[in-house]
């Protein structure tokens, strides 16, 4: 979708000589629209998060059983659900859970991704091959398939569904950064640093890794968003965040029978325009450092 | 050509056992076995009788030979039986795959058609307004949870307008017909499909906007060809290959998503019997789901490779 944004046929402005990489990287990613949009947004969600207890106008999870399942007012801006509790003050706090839940998922994904893709992409040969053939068995079965039998056997809790989610998405960069170090292992940077006897973690981690931050960036970022639709779906099953803590995901899974869905839609319009918000802004971001950081790529 | 599908069929072997290694695994971490399911701990001398069954069923064998016995099994079509009803895992997959597949098949055709027909569009009108809609339109398909759509899809046309039912593959009580049966069906393929077009408009674009400055484009516009047949037949027929691929990366993600899509809907698929299954700690079923989605990916990773090979006689195996 890279292509299509407004940065990429005006690729011809000059710059200016010996600006750095990340001098260029930067200019590309503020001519990003639709990124610079995602980034607001983004922020604006991760400071309504941070500052849910201040922000908070009843306490997320007491019932107040005198003013169940209001509709938005005054006083409840988006309205009460079916036990009392302040839907606004649930979303901030709720935040703060499904935010947290896709960053840290998606750290553990991208550094279980990075370390097997660097050992197969450096080591080549057989490490590579029964290395990527265990990959290719992860990434056989329907991740979110796997993810709901694994979270069930561990039992749902917030630590679990980071965790679950954390190490069944690494696939995708381990490839990415594979394929990266294998097509660099022979070119002289490389040879040269071996020849004077660097050893392979320092090749691999000062040599080889500054390479792909680029590419990584970006693929953790998509990884993000997709981190936080997993713990959506997850907790939209019951397998997630357990009550009474509020992430977006189980909120509407309150929302699921008819009555509510008819009677009361301000308690699952909600929290599923705050995920797919969340999520937009997010990929937007990817999209522009895409094109900041990995600009060859198409797709 | 044969040799590669050859080859490539034995190289999914060694991923096929691994797949059973890693169920297998997993079920062997699963809290409750099939005793404790079939005792239950009131009855008097339960310890014995627990341990007496589970010496029949070869429970206390070390886990590696379990393994082999699972997977002798295995091989003549035995998935063993749920915990809850008795019943063949094999026999409930194979009562509950129709209506998977009708559901799962159609969300993929809307997708098909509907991404690959933007994809054209976005790309034969690049950086024009509708590119920038489709794009932006594309953006928020990937962005909406599936479950989200699905429950606007019920409230705006079940519950306000009528149009369609709520939930479940028929009305109960009436007689099967196909027309009721298709009624059904709209909004659930509707909301495992819309969110996935975006993946086939997205590859779809690119792969055209590639083609389309190919020399050989050029060389037909040159000669005066009709414009229609430049695009269906030299654009279209070369930038389509590389969507097939595509299909076969949607199908894991089709899995997952139907799981909740049968849930929300009540459609009475495998990916509902699996959520009951998981609901009720009932691993043989839970198992048997598992392993049947894994396989029915590595064949379809298998089958879309093969296909892209007839496709595209340029791609050289050797």
């Amino acid at each position: 979708m890279s292509a299509v944004t407004p940065s990429q046929h005006q690729e011809t402005e000059a710059m200016v000589a010996g600006e750095g990489l990340w001098v260029k990287a930067r200019k590309r990613f503020l001519r990003h629209k639709l990124a610079l949009l995602g980034l607001v947004i983004l922020s604006a969600m991760v400071l309504l998060a941070v500052l849910a207890p201040v922000i908070e106008r009843y306490s997320p999870i007491a019932l107040d059983l005198g003013s169940m399942g209001q509709a938005p007012s005054g006083a409840h801006w988006l309205g009460t659900d079916t036990t009392g509790r302040d839907v606004w003050s649930r979303i901030v706090h709720a935040g703060q859970v499904s935010l947290s839940v896709g960053l840290v998922a998606v750290s553990i994904s991208t550094l279980i991704g990075i370390v097997i893709g660097s050992i197969a992409g450096y080591a080549a040969g057989k490490v590579d091959m029964v290395l990527m053939r265990f990959t290719d068995m992860v990434m056989a079965f329907p991740s979110l398939v796997m993810i709901i039998t694994i979270a069930s056997v561990l039992g749902p809790s917030i630590y679990n569904t980071m965790l679950v989610i954390g190490i069944l998405t690494w696939p995708g960069i381990a490839r990415l950064v594979r394929g990266q170090f294998l097509s660099f292992r022979e070119q002289q940077f490389v040879l040269a640093a071996r020849s004077i006897g660097v050893s392979p973690f320092q090749i691999m981690f000062r040599h080889l890794f500054p390479n792909v931050v680029g590419t990584v960036t970006v693929a953790a970022t998509f990884g993000m968003a997709n981190a936080i639709l997993q713990e959506a779906s997850l907790s939209f099953l019951g397998l997630g965040v357990q009550a009474p803590t509020p992430s977006w995901g189980n909120m509407l899974q309150d929302a699921q029978s008819q009555t509510i869905l008819e009677g009361m839609p301000w308690l699952w319009l909600a929290p599923g325009l705050m995920i797919a918000l969340a999520v937009l802004s997010i990929n937007f971001i990817g999209d522009g450092l895409r094109d900041a950081l990995d600009p060859r790529s198409s797709l | 050509m044969i040799t590669y599908i050859l080859r490539r069929l034995l190289v999914s072997i060694p991923i096929l056992l691994g797949i059973t290694v890693i169920v297998f695994f997993v079920a062997s971490k699963m809290p409750g076995d099939a005793v404790l399911a079939m005792i239950s701990t009131e009855t008097p001398q339960a310890e014995d009788l627990i341990k007496l069954r589970r010496g029949q069923l070869g429970l206390d064998l070390p886990i590696y030979v379990q393994y082999f016995r699972w997977l002798g099994q295995l091989l003549q079509g035995n998935l063993g039986f749920s915990f809850q009803t008795g019943e063949s895992v094999i026999d409930m997959l194979a009562a509950r795959i129709p209506a998977t597949i009708e559901l799962m098949g159609t969300a993929l055709l809307i997708a098909i058609v509907i991404g690959v027909a933007m994809g054209v569009v976005s790309a034969l009108k690049q950086y024009s307004r509708i590119d920038y809609t489709f794009t932006f339109l594309g953006f928020a398909g990937i962005s909406i949870p599936d479950f989200f759509l699905g429950m606007i899809l019920v409230y705006l046309f079940a519950i306000e307008w009528h149009f369609f039912p709520t939930s479940g593959i028929s009305t109960a009580g009436d007689a099967y017909s196909l027309s009721d049966n298709l009624r059904h069906l709209v909004l659930p393929a509707f909301a495992l499909g819309l969110v996935r077009t975006a993946t086939f408009m997205r590859y779809t674009r690119n792969s055209v906007l590639e083609v389309m400055n190919n020399d050989y484009v050029r060389t037909a516009r040159a000669k005066g060809l009709n414009e229609w047949l430049v695009i269906t037949r030299h654009i279209l027929r070369n930038a389509l290959i590389p969507v097939v691929t595509v299909i076969g990366l949607m199908l894991p993600v089709l899995f997952g998503g139907s799981v909740i899509i049968e849930m929300i809907f009540q459609w009475p698929g495998i990916g509902l019997m699996f959520i009951g299954a998981v609901t009720a700690r009932d691993s043989p079923v839970i198992m048997g789901y598992v392993l049947f989605s894994a396989v029915i990916v590595q064949m379809s990773n298998l089958l879309t490779d093969i296909a892209y090979s007839f496709l595209d006689p340029r791609i050289r195996y050797d």
